[in-house]
């Protein structure tokens, strides 16, 4: 498997086993582990083993047990969407700021924004309110244009952007119908006192304090289903805080749950369908 | 020697010294451009891309227009050069070196841009160790690279045997540089001379469609399969892609040629400029029919999201780049030019006209990248602004100075003239 | 994800993370195998898992601190997740982010609130299935302002240190000093500045010592001389003792915290009469429209949400400004997926009339019209529940399962020029608590029949009497319903339509309003006339209907009086605003000869604010010496701040001006001395949220973080002067139970235990509640939590109680028993009479003409001090309202929230921009009767032809948007954001992602017009007595 290419990325990415060297623990067992982690993913050994190969050890370095996932908060085969009501959205922008203050995205990047659309003459005048985070869209066109696969579709209907492998070329923005990408230009909020130091571990990375030349300045960053806040058993922001209660979030390949529900009624639809990009966020008229 | 083989012999030396110092002076202005030119780059390499004018709502500009006018570029000049060494045009001869060569540097300019432009430049080579097969971007690096190769391959065969023969003078730097440059070999027979035209036909043959279809057709569907931006999503993009690369490499390649026999104090070949020239407009003309074709079916289908690029690029506030630089300047001034009767026997109106259609390739290409990003993906989003600022345009100065330095470097130490005397026909 | 086999809390993460990456690295793609894989895949948008880590920033309730939002008057209740993070010299934690607390109903709408009983360790985890349910339980809702709240406290920007002034007032340079000499010269006085010590202006004398000698000056028993000699020291103007004492002189403009400040400090502990929030320029119209509406306290109108059928909002716009969006969005937005319809009477289509049945464009102030035409429309079709008006009495109302009753059937003594009602004893009967209806041709005692008849038109013992209704009736038939269309602007049809409905849904309708009906010279009339609607429908205490509650857990009295000083001083005379004051009464009718007064008297309403200043700067009827300012904005809140800043500017007019701020701000800018308050996110405080929830409840506010080590709260700063004065009300033996007062959180600790112990003490906290308690704070706070000077705050058996109730930010009633009677009515209930007569109005005066205003609302147009019409020659109306994304003047270092929109463009119809040549975005100046502005216009067409109009949150000029001197430095300014220089954002889009400077915009209290009489502010109500800051002449030009 040593080829070229994976001596390049061996030395293009930061070095597993140094880190492996800067804990305090095993790096043997962490080398052993992860290769065998990897094999366990390929689905070419069973956890089954892997739990056995390394309960022992894993047990005496780090005096806890190695267990079977729990199959309660097991969330395979989730895959998450939302569903905005239009007809309750108010347009207030909470969503829009709840986004930036769990995202500490920087001056420039917002995840969410909220489109006004106003129609008729006075008198009879009318607005929609149209919020709109990432689309998740099941046949991204950011993911399909993005020349390295940074931004790909995950399992649990997450389009992911690893901000550590994009290289800032923003053909993904320019292919968004949505215009759902901005980039992090590297701007910070002088004005707020301790900005740079609390960061969100998007994606589940913690990135630690924001500094110049360290991901993601540079790329391109969008929306992320709060994936942190899902995998610690919290709504998204925007969700949890959404004050027209128009904002609903769940399993989609579940049938009971919420969003399955409203998704499949008469008033669910889809920004720019025409485009193909089946959208994870459905929409109610 | 004559009389008159010593006064040439002086005529030349003299020249030859005027040369060398216009050659110098030359050279300077491009090191001070490269200077300036890095300065700018050194300072987006540090701050970042917040030292441009790109944004969130224009997040591609100069250096994208930069990148694909000079794909454009390589690709015309390189279809020019098959013209010759797979079609045997051979009345074009004198400039298929040049073609190739340009083509070559063309694309190392236009790499540099595109590098320039990546927000983690640190990161380009990430572009090579993953590859999504449903990125064009993604084929395109990879066609650029094989491009590339095969150019400077088939650049090496037409240069072969000067190259030999000028190793075997064992003179000077350019001596030592084509040993170098031979690679071992030293044949110089006519079946050697056979095996290499051969080669280049080959080479030619297999470049065709990777210029086509993988290096410009494939940079054209880089922006055309973009469904979020209409005015980009056409079929006959990549098509106008390829013809304006025509345009733009011919036109290139005769202001290039008239340029360097002159500031060398050589002689031009008239009916081959007139020929490329003409050649020029023809693929001018096509490549309006095409964009005439664009617009009418964008107008005809009254397609809110089209009309609104077309409204921008027709009355925006950049509309004079449309109908000053890319209407009036890049076609209407050089048609008349080429086919005036009172111009077209004139060398320097012809390069003037060559010089103009380059320019206004450089107003399409700005056109096709900028004013599709002005309209928002969504209508509640605000209108996007955008004109290069210093920093892009010192920095883009300093990257066409590179490209400019390589390829008098190249000119001047590589045998890309054809070794044949002077063209009978003068002006 | 290869983490599987992993504790997810392992936080070994270099660990996980190099092995994560080794694992990556094992499968990193040759050359060619990945686009294979990619194809043969089966989706080639996936791809192998990279970029994903296991990091969540999880916490535990040791992270979290449930608190109160101060980002505006609403005062929600929030929790703070608060991470370790210390910055030196800048914060003790970092305040991570801000949601809804759980346990709180305000902030958990629709889904409920989570057991109170829940212990904080569980529900700081949650529960619930986001993936089914769509919930976590972790957190509830906040508004944006809310959430941006981070924003406020960390805020670089921030006032940090006492500073005094360098030169002149408003010049921008200052010099920190130590908070003891800060203190040291506002008791004593400065000599370089110039200013007078707190120590020589607080002369107090109890106001019958003083009024007993001053009735023997009128009986002539003693001289004035001789009174003079004696009370000169004391008194403000001993030709004028009514004025009160000195103190009076020493004033406060403050914005909350007020039992502590007002009651404690101002009234009990130096005996001033004068402190004022600000309440003049809030709503006073409304509450006193409210108040005069019902016979005993009701100051709200707020309607059950939950299960009304058809509620009308009049100038008002609960889904995001009212108090608060953060339930009454949610509640709408839910009611109208129910079914509910709802009217909106606004000028211009606010964010909640984009979401009404009926929008209702009327011309700004004649709202009172409006429902005036209404009313006829209702009496004409006999559409009112007459069934409840007839009902003259609680026992009759009783008997039809009415909670409430009305005045309907009252009558009233028209031969009395103050008309007021009819009493039994006009009629010589013995009957202190009785009315007088008309029933079988006769009088009657309304306490005596069940029912009576609801029009009356007679004369008794040769008085004229009506009863109220027929009064109300005829002024409702005063105009058609063609002229009540041409004074609203709404046609005829919609007038009938909105009437119908109103009356088509028995008890399940409402009306309600805020400011856009009250903030008008006519607004009392206004909100009175809508409040008359609910009485025809009788829809009081209904499920479904108008509901009072406002029902908390008494945080001041139970187990520690908090409002009573023992041997505390009684303030009196008049207030410089003379609010509550009669002129007549006063000794200056006749010293100025009667009508006209100088300035306006407000004998009904409790609070005049925008009165102060200028009229101390008028002397009338007396200056001010010192005027303490905290957590208001003179300048940009109040009407013409223009004119404010020139009199503040004026060392001579206040001598003594000190501003607690938590920045520089235009207030501050023109103080002595400023000294740094905490932020919300950093005190305890606790204020009450508006009665429309049907749960009982009491929130706290506390510290959740430090973020400027040397801000003092107010509080602490006024118990530190009062004991430098010796005053009452602090230090030692503070409350009645003696004991002491030495820092304001053992004021708040007490609060915590009142409302522990109030009905069924709440349960004590367990060990380890306590000691999550204690860990969670010393996180957040680290040295600035001293615990035992908390717990010594309470007694020792209360301590645990108090962390209960501290740990859940407060206490809330559990749900599900809101309503009583098989679900008919509200528990908490107002159960009075409700007035379409008001006898306090009818025997007022108007302080210029002298004449008594009206029983019965009336229509009124736009009127100046003295009566005459406003008018101005300029084209447009002007009115103004509350952003959406700011909360008044607070929140502009917000930058998340100054993205969202940058400014205050004025709206103007397309009509009216078009007959201008203006496009939407274009700079334009707003020229008023007395002041010009410059800037954006947004044409929409969510707003009515001649009408235009902005949010008044916006125009600053200090609060960091410019840099100041100090300590001969200059400081920084917030700049606007954005690496180009274009300008992306755009009226009625959405921003360009930048957040703009803080001086964006314009204020639009400055185009208001000035009173040609009063000359040095705008136009008020005269009997609501709050500002008229809604309606303004101005033409809009391209700038
Ligand atoms: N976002 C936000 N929320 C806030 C505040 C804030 O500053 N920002 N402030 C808080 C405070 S302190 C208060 S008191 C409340 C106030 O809450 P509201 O009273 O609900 O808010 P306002 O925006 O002052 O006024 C409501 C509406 O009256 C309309 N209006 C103006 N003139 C007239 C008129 O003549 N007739 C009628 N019918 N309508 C008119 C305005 O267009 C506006 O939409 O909001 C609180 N909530
Ligand atoms: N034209 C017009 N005028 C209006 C309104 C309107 O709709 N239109 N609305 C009115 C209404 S409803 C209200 S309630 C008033 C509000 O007006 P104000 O009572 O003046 O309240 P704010 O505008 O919030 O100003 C509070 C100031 O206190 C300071 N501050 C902020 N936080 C703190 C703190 O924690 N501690 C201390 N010490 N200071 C702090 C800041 O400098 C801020 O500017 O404005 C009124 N004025
Ligand atoms: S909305 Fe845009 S960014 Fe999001 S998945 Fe779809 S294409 Fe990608
Ligand atoms: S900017 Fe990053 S994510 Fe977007 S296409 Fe380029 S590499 Fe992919
Ligand atoms: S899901 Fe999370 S990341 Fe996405 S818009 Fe909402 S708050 Fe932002
Ligand atoms: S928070 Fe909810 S109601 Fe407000 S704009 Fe966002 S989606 Fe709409
Ligand atoms: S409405 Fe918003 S700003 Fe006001 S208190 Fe509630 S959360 Fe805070
Ligand atoms: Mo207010």
């Amino acid at each position: 498997m040593s080829s070229k290419y994976d001596v390049l990325i061996n030395k293009g990415l930061v070095n597993g086993a140094d880190i492996l060297k800067s804990s305090k623990y095993d790096t043997k067992l962490g080398l052993n582990m992860a290769a065998d982690a990897r094999r366990l993913s390929d689905g070419l050994i069973s956890e089954q083993a892997f739990v056995e190969k390394y309960q022992e050890s894993v047990g005496k370095e780090f005096k806890q047990k190695l267990a079977l996932q729990a199959t309660t908060d097991d969330q395979s085969g989730v895959k998450w969407g939302m569903v905005i009501d239009l007809r309750k959205c108010v347009g207030c922008e909470t969503c829009t700021v709840s986004c930036k203050a769990e995202n500490r995205t920087p001056p420039g990047v917002s995840y969410n924004q909220v489109f006004v659309e106003e129609e008729g003459t006075f008198p009879n005048v009318s607005r929609t309110n149209i919020a709109r985070p990432c689309m998740h869209c099941d046949k991204p066109p950011c993911a399909s244009v993005c020349p390295v696969r940074a931004t790909y579709k995950a399992d649990n209907g997450i389009v992911v952007q690893d901000s550590d492998r994009c290289i800032g070329c923003r053909y993904c923005m320019v292919a968004c119908p949505y215009g759902a990408r901005t980039f992090d230009f590297g701007e910070n909020y002088d004005e707020m006192t301790g900005y740079q130091e609390a960061t969100s571990p998007e994606h589940g990375m913690d990135r630690g304090k924001r500094e110049d030349g360290k991901s993601p300045i540079g790329t391109v960053r969008k929306c992320n289903f709060c994936f942190h806040r899902l995998e610690r058993g919290e709504e998204p922001a925007c969700v949890e805080t959404c004050i027209g209660d128009a904002r609903f979030f769940g399993d989609l390949n579940n049938p009971d749950s919420v969003v399955s529900k409203m998704a499949n009624s008469s008033r669910a639809f889809r920004l720019k369908e025409e485009y193909g990009t089946e959208p994870r966020v459905y929409y109610l008229r | 020697m004559s009389q008159s083989a010593i006064l040439q012999q002086q005529h030349n030396e003299e020249s030859e010294t005027i040369t060398a110092k216009r050659f110098k002076r030359w050279m300077t202005a491009l090191v001070i451009s490269m200077i300036a030119g890095g300065g700018a780059i050194l300072y987006r390499a540090i701050e970042g891309l917040a030292v441009t004018n790109l944004s969130a709502f224009v997040p591609w500009g100069a250096w994208v227009a930069f990148y694909i006018f000079f794909v454009g570029l390589s690709a015309g000049a390189f279809l020019l050069s098959t013209l010759i060494f797979v079609f045997g045009m051979e009345q074009y001869e004198r400039v298929g070196r040049f073609a190739l060569f340009t083509a070559l540097i063309c694309m190392v300019v236009a790499l540099t841009f595109i590098l320039l432009d990546l927000g983690r430049m640190d990161r380009s080579f990430n572009a090579m160790t993953f590859w999504n097969v449903m990125s064009i971007l993604s084929w395109e690096v990879r066609f650029y690279l094989i491009y590339m190769v095969l150019l400077a391959t088939e650049l090496w065969f037409a240069m072969r045997i000067d190259l030999v023969k000028l190793a075997k003078e064992k003179l000077g730097f350019k001596s030592k540089l084509a040993n170098v440059i031979r690679l071992g070999s030293d044949d110089t027979s006519d079946l050697s001379a056979k095996k290499d035209h051969r080669w280049m036909k080959i080479l030619g043959i297999i470049g065709i469609p990777i210029a086509i279809i993988g290096v410009h057709g494939g940079t054209g569907t880089l922006f055309a399969a973009v469904a979020a931006q209409p005015y980009w999503n056409t079929p006959l993009f990549p098509i106008i892609f390829v013809v304006s690369a025509l345009v733009s490499g011919t036109a290139l390649l005769i202001a290039m040629y008239v340029i360097q026999r002159k500031v060398r104090g050589k002689t031009v070949d008239l009916t081959m400029i007139k020929g490329l020239a003409t050649l020029m407009i023809f693929f001018l003309v096509i490549d309006l029919t095409l964009e005439f074709y664009e617009f009418l079916v964008a107008g005809l289908s009254l397609k809110p999201e089209k009309m609104a690029v077309l409204d921008v690029m027709f009355t925006g506030p950049m509309s004079w780049s449309f109908w000053g630089v890319q209407l009036f300047l890049g076609a209407v001034v050089p048609i008349y030019l080429v086919f005036s009767k009172r111009t077209n026997q004139s060398v320097k109106a012809l390069t003037v006209a060559a010089i103009l259609v380059v320019i206004g390739i450089i107003g399409v290409r700005f056109n096709i990248v900028v004013p599709t990003q002005i309209v928002q993906s969504m209508k509640g989003l605000p209108q996007g602004f955008y004109f290069p600022n210093w920093v892009e345009w010192l920095s883009s100065i300093g990257v066409v100075a590179m490209g400019l330095f390589l390829y008098s470097l190249g000119a001047k130490f590589l045998p890309l003239e054809t070794e044949e005397g002077d063209v009978n026909s003068h002006e | 994800m290869s983490k599987s086999a992993f504790d997810k809390k392992l936080n070994r993460r270099s660990f996980v993370k190099g092995a994560g990456i080794l694992s990556a690295i094992a499968v990193a793609s040759p050359f060619f195998g990945s686009p294979i894989r990619q194809m043969t895949s089966g989706n080639v948008w996936a791809d192998d898992e990279h970029g994903i880590g296991s990091a969540t920033e999880d916490y535990t309730a040791e992270n979290v601190i449930y608190t109160t939002c101060e980002q505006c008057n609403t005062h929600c209740t929030i929790k703070a997740y608060v991470k370790e993070g210390r910055i030196e010299g800048g914060c003790t934690s970092l305040v991570r982010k801000i949601a809804g607390n759980p346990y709180s109903p305000l902030t958990m709408k629709p889904m409920g609130q989570i057991d109170y009983a829940k212990p904080v360790a569980a529900a700081a985890l949650g529960g619930g299935s986001v993936a089914v349910a769509g919930r976590g339980l972790r957190g509830g809702r906040t508004c944006l302002k809310g959430q941006a709240g981070i924003q406020t406290a960390y805020d670089a920007y921030r006032l940090k240190k006492p500073m005094k002034r360098v030169g002149p007032r408003g010049s921008g340079k200052w010099k920190t000093i130590s908070w003891d000499q800060a203190y040291e010269e506002i008791v004593e006085g400065s000599n370089d500045l110039g200013t007078p010590g707190l120590k020589d202006l607080i002369a107090y004398e109890e106001e019958e010592t003083v009024m007993g000698d001053w009735e023997q000056v009128k009986e002539g028993n003693l001289s004035q001389e001789d009174f003079h000699e004696k009370y000169k020291d004391v008194l403000i103007d001993t030709k004028h003792p009514d004025f009160g004492p000195k103190v009076n002189q020493v004033a406060c403009l403050g914005g909350d915290r007020r039992h502590f400040t007002n009651t404690r400090i101002w009234n009990q502990g130096f005996g001033s009469v004068n402190f004022d929030d600000h309440g003049g320029i809030c709503g006073v119209s409304s509450v006193i429209g409210n108040v005069r509406s019902f016979e005993h306290g009701k100051r709200r109108t707020y309607t059950d949400i939950d299960h009304i059928e058809y509620m009308i909002a009049f100038g008002t716009n609960p889904v995001v400004a009212n108090k608060g969006p953060t339930w009454m969005a949610p509640q709408i937005t839910n009611a109208i997926e129910r079914g509910m319809k709802m009217a909106v009477v606004d000028s211009r289509l606010s964010k909640t009339a984009e979401k009404a049945h009926h929008w209702i464009p009327i011309i700004p102030g004649t709202d009172g019209a409006f429902a005036l035409a209404m009313a006829r429309w209702i009496i004409e079709n006999e559409k009112y529940d007459k069934r409840y008006l007839v009902n003259p009495n609680k026992e009759a109302a009783d008997k039809d399962g009415e909670p409430t009753w009305s005045d309907a059937t009252h009558l009233v003594n028209l031969s009395d020029p103050a008309k007021q009602k009819l009493r039994p004893a006009d009629l010589g009967i013995e009957e202190e608590e009785a009315f007088v209806v008309f029933k079988n041709g006769k009088p009657q005692l309304s306490t005596e029949v069940e029912e009576a008849d609801l029009e009356v038109d007679t004369v008794i013992d040769g008085m004229e009497v009506k009863s109220t209704f027929t009064l109300y009736k005829e002024e409702v038939m005063k105009h058609t319903l063609e002229e009540y269309s041409n004074i609203t602007g709404i046609d005829v049809a919609m007038i009938k339509d909105v009437a119908k409905e109103f009356t088509s849904h028995g008890k399940k309708a409402a009306a309600f309003g805020y400011r856009g009906n009250a903030m008008h010279t006519n607004g009392y009339y206004s909100v009175r006339a809508m409040n008359i609607l609910n009485h025809l429908v009788g829809n009081y205490d209904w499920k479904g209907g108008s509901i009072s509650s406002g029902a908390n857990y008494g945080p001041f009295e139970g187990a520690y009086d908090l409002d009573t000083v023992p041997e505390g001083k009684t303030p009196w005379g008049i207030p410089v605003t003379r609010k509550q004051s009669n002129y007549e009464q006063s000794t200056l009718f006749e010293r100025d000869g009667g009508y006209p007064a100088l300035r306006p008297w407000f004998s009904a309403t409790g609070n005049s604010s925008h009165e102060l200043i200028p009229s101390a700067a008028d002397e009338y009827p007396y200056g001010l010496k010192a005027l303490f300012i905290y957590r208001m904005n003179p300048i940009l809140s109040f009407p013409n701040g223009h004119v404010y800043r020139d009199i503040l500017k004026d060392e001579k007019k206040i001598p003594l001006l000190v501003t607690l701020d938590i920045s520089v701000s235009e207030g501050a800018e023109l103080s002595d001395y400023v000294l740094p308050d905490l932020t919300y996110l950093e005190r305890f405080g606790q204020e009450t949220i508006y009665p429309n929830q049907l749960h009982k409840l009491s929130s706290i506010m506390q510290p959740v973080t430090r973020v400027a080590p040397d801000a003092k709260a107010v509080e602490d700063v006024f118990i530190e002067l009062s004991k430098r004065l010796d005053l009452p009300g602090v230090g030692d033996n503070a409350f009645t139970d003696g004991s002491s007062l030495n820092s304001y959180e053992e004021y708040y600790m007490k609060m915590a235990a009142n409302i522990a112990y109030d009905e069924e003490p709440v349960p004590d906290a367990d060990k380890e509640e306590q000691q999550i308690f204690v860990n969670a704070r010393e996180k957040a706070l680290q040295e600035f939590f001293d615990l035992d000077r908390l717990k010594q705050a309470v007694k020792p058996e209360e301590w645990a109680k108090v962390v209960y109730v501290l740990n859940r930010g407060g206490r809330f009633e559990e749900p599900g028993t809101e309503y009583i009677n098989d679900g008919k009515h509200v528990k908490y209930q107002y159960g009075g009479q409700a007035n379409f007569y008001d006898e306090v109005t009818a025997r007022n005066k108007h302080s210029f003409s002298g004449e008594f205003h009206s029983g019965i609302p009336v229509y009124e147009e736009i009127k100046e001090y003295d009566e005459t019409t406003y008018a101005r020659d300029l084209p447009l109306i002007m009115t103004n309202w509350k952003a959406k994304h700011i909360g008044t003047h607070r929140e502009i270092s917000n930058a998340w929230l100054r993205e969202i929109r940058e400014d205050n463009p004025i709206w103007m119809n397309g009509i009216d921009a078009n007959g201008r040549g203006l496009k939407n975005g274009d700079t334009v100046k707003i020229s008023g009767s007395d002041y010009e502005a410059e800037g954006r216009v947004m044409v929409t067409e969510g707003i009515r032809p001649g009408v235009v109009g902005c949010s008044y949150n916006f125009g600053h000029t200090a609060y960091a948007s410019k840099p100041i001197k100090v300590d001969g430095k200059w400081t920084g300014a917030a700049s606007e954001y954005g690496h180009t220089s274009y300008e992306f954002s755009e009226p009625k889009k959405e921003s360009g992602l930048y957040a703009k400077g803080r001086d964006t915009g314009f204020s639009a209290n400055d185009l208001l017009s000035l009173d040609p009489i009063l000359k040095n502010n705008g136009l008020f109500d005269p009997i609501g007595g709050s500002a008229a800051q809604l309606y303004a002449k101005v033409e809009v030009k391209k700038a």
